[in-house]
């Protein structure tokens, strides 16, 4: 199946997916998608013609850059790397060493899973390399590429991989989970937020308060049933939305563990499947937001090490590489998902004071002094700058101003509550969140740099912070005791010096 | 539940695996060691290019006098010019001698195993990086530093944005031999787990 030390092609159907990129990367850049646009709108103002023929000459040359980028694409296997050549004004050779690869995604359109093709990517650590693509390959070759790439990462001498039988899956979800993934959606309230916004424009607002008209004269004149009537049916809407998108990205979604990789696969148009190799994970993140306290479920990310290419457009921060996530499981499968994860683990095989992934016990609380700054610098200050001139302002209502103490005072509470950490002989996990949970769970041996800071008001009391540095990210515990910090980082610095395993 | 992976890494078979219990007070403190200051002429360094921010500012400030608009400005009065000029006077003052404290605290340890650095006056910190963790190191210095001999140390970690440690202020020749050591460890550690990476092509 697999064809070595020759420069191939890939199926012509991969000018679909260079179109896609192209799409993308000319629609991702708002600025230029604008100008475009309204570089079309003035010309259709002086010439439909002139607009109608800008506008095809756009689409032929993205089509164009699509075949030459289809025509210019070579890869070439070996038998320990892939190496791709691409790019039609830029060329650029890009060499993929299977021992660096931290996962492999297999990914079908609909279109591809007719016509039996699929994408490979791969992502890679490091910031000395790029990501890597196959598209439109055959399924087959997709599988054995991906086979191999595994059995060289997990048994580097032999290459040869020694097939287990497959295990029953860790996760599998149903549609009735699906709904609840949907529902859980944090999405709905973002949406909702929006309407406001979209309020301010005149059109939409009258076109708003014509419709609100039309329904309260059915419900006879009573606004407020008219009004919220609106918004709940615009509610339903937007759930029935994030539903449906639970399905298409979730549907039969399933975990399995396989060889020394964790495999998850689901999707209802795009089947999507994303590999992470267990000893690559650095960080277990577990969420839990109110919605899903309802449900009794929560939402686990793998993460692994950054890969130092992928980065957020809007933002420009870097994104995790193949992150794995589970939309939806319960307290038990968590807790048996996170011995899998972390098993081989020195301490784990011992159990002797198992860690919890769970936020609910076994965490010691903070010190209550990590309130004062909330409360200071969130209520008391900025009530006692803004209250006078709130009073000034509006009279006799602006003292309603003094009740914001008292709302920052049970936010920090709050916060307070679910901020805690607890640790055993190799893993440190730490709780956090407001209305919600989560926990952020990491093996000692992973860390990378490790801080303890004292402010002021921390050396006075006794306390300091522990900055923990990983490949995922950064994880902090703030205002511990002090011998405890300094004890965490001398046992963390340990393990990661005395250990002999590679940490990715 | 025991679904550990066959070969993932080379380890003893698990019945020769021990796993003793640590006492945490045995392991070697972070703290108890003998820092190493940094050179003075850092504070030198330092001080030299505050004092250019504030001649800066009082020339600015100065030039302001004879600005013809700003004749009738409310801030011409006498008091608030003595105000404003006692302000400027105050912050130059602090800017200037505050690396006396901020060099007096810093400091940084070369162990067998990790490098550790502290610093701040008020928000103290100390950081440490195992060389087993290092992706890789650099040195750099601005023709300021240079004019004191001096030059600073960043060590990259994986994941962190910007360098994960930075000493500035190191004699030049400390600067590169850590720099020099640090790659060294780095090899020996990639030679210890087997990860040592493949020459690219």
């Amino acid at each position: 199946m697999l064809e070595f030390d020759s420069w191939r092609r890939t199926s012509p159907l991969a000018v679909l997916f260079f179109l896609g990129r192209g799409v993308k990367a000319f629609a991702g850049n708002f600025a230029q998608l604008a100008g475009t646009a309204g570089f079309l709108v003035i010309l259709a103002r002086e010439s439909l013609w002139a607009a109608l023929l800008g506008g095809v000459a756009l689409i032929v040359l993205v089509l164009a850059a699509a075949v030459l980028g289809y025509w210019r694409f070579r890869f070439k296997l070996a038998a320990d790397r892939v190496r791709i050549r691409e790019g039609v004004f830029r060329h650029r050779e890009l060499t993929v060493q299977f021992a660096r690869i931290q996962g492999v995604h297999i990914e079908q359109s609909l279109l591809f899973r007719l016509l039996d093709l699929a994408t490979v990517s791969f992502d890679t650590a490091g910031s000395a390399q790029r990501e890597g693509h196959l598209p439109a390959v055959s399924t087959a070759f997709a599988v054995a590429l991906r086979d191999r790439i595994e059995s060289l990462r997990a048994h580097p001498e032999q290459p040869v991989a020694e097939t287990t039988g497959p295990r029953p899956p860790l996760v599998q979800l149903t549609n009735g989970d699906l709904v609840r993934v949907g529902l859980t959606d944090p999405s709905v309230l973002t949406g909702l937020l929006f309407i406001p916004v979209l309020l301010q424009n005149d059109d939409l607002r009258e076109a708003a308060t014509r419709a609100l008209g039309i329904v309260a004269t059915a419900v006879e004149g009573q606004i407020v049933v008219a009004a919220s009537g609106a918004l709940a049916v615009l509610a339903a809407l937007l759930v029935a939305a994030t539903i449906a998108s639970a399905f298409l990205r979730f549907h039969n979604f399933e975990l399995r563990f396989e060889g020394s990789a964790l495999r998850a696969r689901g999707g209802l148009l795009t089947r999507k499947q994303s590999v992470l190799e267990r000893s690559k994970i650095q960080q277990l993140s577990l969420v839990q937001n109110p919605a899903m306290r309802l449900f009794r479920r929560y939402r686990l990310r793998a993460l692994p090490a950054r890969s130092g290419q992928a980065r957020d457009r809007s933002t420009g921060q870097v994104l995790p590489g193949a992150t794995l996530t589970v939309p939806l499981l319960d307290a038990q499968t968590a807790a048996q998902l996170r011995a899998t994860m972390l098993a081989g683990e020195a301490g784990e095989a011992g159990a002797k004071s198992a860690l919890s992934l769970l936020p609910s016990d076994g965490f010691a609380p903070i010190s209550a002094y990590w309130l004062r700054l909330p409360l200071v610098a969130g209520g008391a200050l900025p009530t006692a700058v803004a209250a006078p001139i709130l009073v000034q302002a509006f009279g006799p209502v602006g003292w309603a101003a003094l009740a914001w103490p008292l709302v920052a005072a049970s936010l920090a509470w709050l916060a307070w509550r679910r901020r805690g950490y607890a640790y055993n002989g190799d893993a440190l996990a730490i709780r956090s969140g407001l209305f919600g949970q989560r926990v952020e769970t990491c093996l000692f041996r992973k860390a990378q740099a490790v801080a303890v800071r004292r402010s002021p008001l921390q050396r006075r009391t006794g306390l300091a912070t522990l900055d923990v540095q990983l490949a995922s990210g950064g994880a902090s515990v703030p205002f511990i005791p002090y011998a405890t910090a300094c004890a965490l980082r001398d046992t963390m610095l340990y393990k990661a010096e005395a250990s002999r395993r590679p940490w990715h | 539940m025991n679904q550990i992976a066959p070969n993932e890494s080379p380890e003893p078979p698990p019945g020769e695996f021990e796993n003793p219990e640590l006492p945490v007070a045995l392991l070697p403190h972070a703290d108890q060691v003998a820092w190493l200051p940094l050179p003075l002429r850092y504070r030198t360094r330092l001080q030299t290019a505050r004092g250019i921010v504030v001649v800066f500012v009082a020339a600015l400030l100065t030039g302001l006098h004879w600005v013809p608009d700003l004749r009738e400005a409310p801030w011409r009065e006498m008091w608030m010019s003595f105000a404003l000029g006692g302000g400027v006077a105050a912050w130059a003052a602090l800017l200037l001698a505050w690396p006396i404290w901020m060099v007096a605290r810093r400091g940084y340890v070369v162990r067998d195993k990790d490098i550790l650095f502290k610093s701040g006056v008020f928000w103290q910190s100390v950081k440490a990086v195992s060389f087993n963790r290092v992706q890789h190191a650099v040195t750099g210095s601005t023709p300021l530093d240079r004019r004191f001999g001096l030059a600073n140390l960043t060590v990259f970690t994986a994941g962190g944005s910007g360098g994960d440690l930075r000493i500035a202020g190191l004699e030049q020749d400390t600067a590169e031999r850590l720099r020099a050591h640090i790659v060294d460890r780095l090899d020996d550690a990639a030679a210890a787990t087997g990860t040592a990476q493949p020459p690219q092509e």
